[in-house]
């Protein structure tokens, strides 16, 4: 074959042995499942992080069908010491997509492990494999009139649940919090053995997918963001659908109003009169998914005039931020909770509620709805036309559930960017008592200069956050390292010692929030 | 090197010289009779009617007549649609392309979880000032980097043409013109017309007639079933 299209080799590994390597693969996957052409690895390089895409570029890639499989890749990588990547969809837009996070690591595609193994309509269970989508769990739930109800992030279509809750992503429901509704893992060991958490273990159980805890140390968090294991099987709950759910949106007119809107949700979600993780969207955010681009108003290069987002507010009809918020249960439940928010809302003396009916249908108040009610959709993905180029990082810092943190990092964040010739396409997403802080860093990769003002900026984003006491809870790939000197050497020590007694060649994603055993961290 | 074409060759072509400085004429050439495209069915897909007018335009010149080939109604969900749905199917088959930014990405991402070969993907940002090209590409279309190169390095205004090869060490192409007061180029259909038919020079005069001015930011790709 045409090998010699792809000359990459995985670090520190002579290619005799890759190619020895590459035969077992072949010899137990099937030479159909081993990609080593350019041709075949071209879409594993689509990344939107400002490095050249050499930095992230596979030296193969390999799926399996099965945990045995699973068990296999891990041994031959071990015995040539290969690291491998390990993707379950690989739609991990602006956090690294679906490349390797150092150059000539394999990526090990779970896509074809797609069984949906076990839901319980009755206890809201479902069990999983990585390369389950939930546009397939949505169309099996609806095939078999099964009244449950998903939580996704915004690509929800193709995304999957065991990848999404292994990033620890978010979703919209009540049930957004995603790693918060694990119920159950398994995980294939780098030295290849088969660990489960929680119930998992107990021969004959089946309290897996209900109880989290188990007995003694609970590991399950230690396997997301991390790189001890792969996952080969997530349990989960679902929210059971309720009768009636009525999706709001509110739409405030200045941009100063962010610390009243937080002020004026948490006591709200706190006390579950709204359940489900709020968004509070900036203008730009939602200009960009009802599909205005950026070029509609002005080519010339640098940040947005506030003038002229002042007039996208005005034509498209939106809020400087735009609350999303779901009210679910029967008709007289969601009727009482509507009341109390007017009330607040009324208190507050300012925010124009607006229903589904009088948003008729248009975006972005449809897709939005959506994701608050559990039907996929990809309208989200408007904001990478805003600008265009395909540039595109998440910077999520975390804050408080208060409305002067929340000012304070709105304020922060949009110096920054406008300084670096960028915009702020942000959003708040509510959790218990917490704020993601999502902030799309859009910049055009066609233009080095930009390229290079956006990496630029991100460092700072990143250092002036800090100095102030903040620190992202995900990030791309290029910049894991540099997050995970944010939360301190100690936990960086325990970290390495970890990797060290379970994956001593440092076979599994090295690298991944910065662990890595050639960064020579020692307890 | 022609004064009048004044653009810079930097990086390294496959003589591995780097730094070496060639003329434009004659880049296409050097690299004609490296991979031929088979003949397998072609099918178009053009993110909006400006697309299929320029873009489009050149894949179908390129075409011999008789070829197997079919356009996608532009800009069209359904035809996104479709042609996601045919990177799945079992049909040999030829997906070529230009898209808006967010509709790339997600074909790339539905090229990859159909396990299709993708041999060329592109970004492109074209506005009055200037255009500017990043490519990742396999081999086997080196000769449309090299065409796309010569077109713009002809008459194009400002650009930048950046091909990054990252699948083989040091050979990334780089370059870069600054000719002031031309328009922008009808790089579009001749990057069509190239991509169509890696192997035949583009013949530049039957496309001036066909092409139309495309302004915005695209990925085009080349993907194969
Ligand atoms: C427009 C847009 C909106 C978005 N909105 C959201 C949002 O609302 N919420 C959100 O969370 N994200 C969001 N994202 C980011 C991202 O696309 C999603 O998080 C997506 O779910 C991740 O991709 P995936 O599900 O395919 O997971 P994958 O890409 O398969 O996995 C993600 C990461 O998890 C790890 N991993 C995956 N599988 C395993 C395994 N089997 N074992 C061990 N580790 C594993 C790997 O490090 C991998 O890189 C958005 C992206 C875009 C473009």
């Amino acid at each position: 074959m045409s090998q010699q299209t792809n000359k990459v080799l995985p670090q520190g590994v002579a290619e005799s042995d890759f190619r020895a390597a590459l035969e077992q693969f072949r010899a137990l996957l099937g030479a159909e499942n081993v990609l080593v052409e350019s041709e075949q690895l071209v879409s594993y390089t689509k990344i939107m992080m400002p490095g050249d895409v050499a930095r992230n570029t596979p030296s193969a890639a390999v799926t399996a069908t099965s945990v045995e499989q699973v068990q296999g890749v891990v041994r031959i990588c071990n015995r040539y010491r290969i690291p491998v990547w390990t993707v379950s969809t690989g739609n991990n837009f602006g956090y690294g997509s679906a490349a390797p996070g150092q150059r000539g690591q394999i990526v090990l595609d779970l896509k074809k492990m797609n069984r949906i193994l076990h839901i319980d309509a009755e206890l809201g269970t479902a069990l999983v494999e990585p390369g389950v989508t939930y546009q397939q769990l949505y169309d099996y739930l609806q095939e078999h009139d099964i009244p449950l109800m998903l939580s996704f992030p915004a690509p929800s279509a193709i995304a999957s649940p065991l990848g999404n809750t292994m990033d620890r992503g978010v979703g919209y429901t009540p049930y957004g919090e995603h790693f918060l509704m694990q119920c159950g893992m398994e995980l294939v060991l780098a030295n290849g053995e088969i660990y489960r958490t929680g119930m998992g273990g107990v021969e004959g159980d089946n309290a897996w997918q209900v109880f989290k805890w188990g007995y003694g140390p609970t590991l399950d968090g230690m396997f997301t963001q991390a790189n001890y294991g792969i996952c080969t099987k997530l349990g989960f709950w679902l929210m059971p659908k309720p009768p009636v759910s009525m999706p709001i949106e509110i739409k405030f007119e200045e941009d100063t109003d962010i610390s009243d809107i937080v002020e004026f949700i948490r006591p709200l979600r706190l006390a579950q009169v709204i359940p489900n993780a709020v968004v509070i969207a900036g203008v730009i955010w939602e200009a960009a998914t009802c599909n205005t681009t950026r070029a509609q108003y002005t080519t010339e290069p640098g940040a947005t005039p506030d003038s002229i987002l002042k007039q996208i507010q005005k034509d498209k009809n939106l809020g400087a931020w735009n609350v999303y918020a779901c009210l679910y249960g029967t008709r007289e439940q969601v009727e009482v909770n509507l009341n109390i928010v007017r009330g607040a809302l009324q208190q507050l003396g300012k925010g124009k509620l607006v229903t589904e009916e009088e948003a008729g249908g248009t975006q972005p108040f449809d897709y939005r709805a959506k994701l608050m009610t559990g039907v996929p959709n990809l309208q989200e993905f408007g904001l990478y036309n805003w600008r265009g180029g395909g540039g595109s990082m998440w910077f999520a810092p975390v804050s408080q559930a208060r409305g002067s943190e929340c000012d304070k990092q709105y304020g922060l964040a949009k110096q920054i960017l406008n300084k670096h010739g960028l915009d702020y396409v942000g959003e708040f997403i509510v959790g218990w008592r917490d704020m993601h802080h999502v902030i799309d860093v859009l910049y055009d990769r066609t233009d080095d200069d930009e390229r290079a003002r956006a990496e630029a900026c991100f460092n700072e984003l990143l250092d002036e956050f800090e100095k102030r006491g903040y620190a992202v809870y995900r990030v791309n790939t290029q910049f894991q390292e540099r997050v995970a000197q944010s939360y301190g050497t100690t936990k960086r020590r325990v970290e390495h010692a970890l990797k060290r007694a379970l994956d001593p060649n440092n076979i599994l994603a090295p690298g991944k929030s910065g662990i890595d055993l050639n960064n020579g961290f020692e307890l | 090197m022609d004064p009048k074409r004044r653009f810079l060759l930097k990086g390294m072509l496959a003589s591995g010289a780097g730094g070496a400085l060639l003329g434009s004429a004659g880049l296409a050439q050097a690299a004609l009779g490296a991979n031929r495209t088979g003949r397998v069915p072609t099918l178009l897909l053009s993110g909006s009617t400006e697309i299929e007018n320029s873009f489009g335009a050149g894949v179908r010149a390129a075409l011999p007549p008789g070829a197997d080939f079919r356009p996608l109604r532009a800009g069209h969900v359904d035809a996104f649609a479709e042609a996601c749905r045919s990177l799945s199917g079992n049909r040999p088959l030829r997906l070529i392309g230009m898209l808006d930014d967010a509709s790339g990405e997600l074909l790339i991402a539905r090229a990859r979880h159909a396990g299709a070969r993708v041999s060329w993907l592109g970004l492109h940002a074209v506005d009055n000032r200037q255009t500017r090209h990043q490519i990742v590409n396999a081999p086997g279309t080196r000769t449309a980097v090299l065409a796309l190169g010569e077109q713009l390095g002809t008459s194009a205004a400002g650009f930048a043409l950046k091909s990054e090869q990252p699948f083989s060490e040091g050979r990334d192409l780089s370059l870069a013109g600054r000719r002031a007061g031309a328009t922008t180029s009808d790089w579009a259909t001749h990057l069509g017309h190239a991509l169509a038919e890696p192997g035949r020079p583009v013949d530049s005069a039957a496309l001036a007639a066909r092409s139309a001015r495309l302004e915005g930011r695209f990925v085009s790709f080349v993907i194969e079933v």
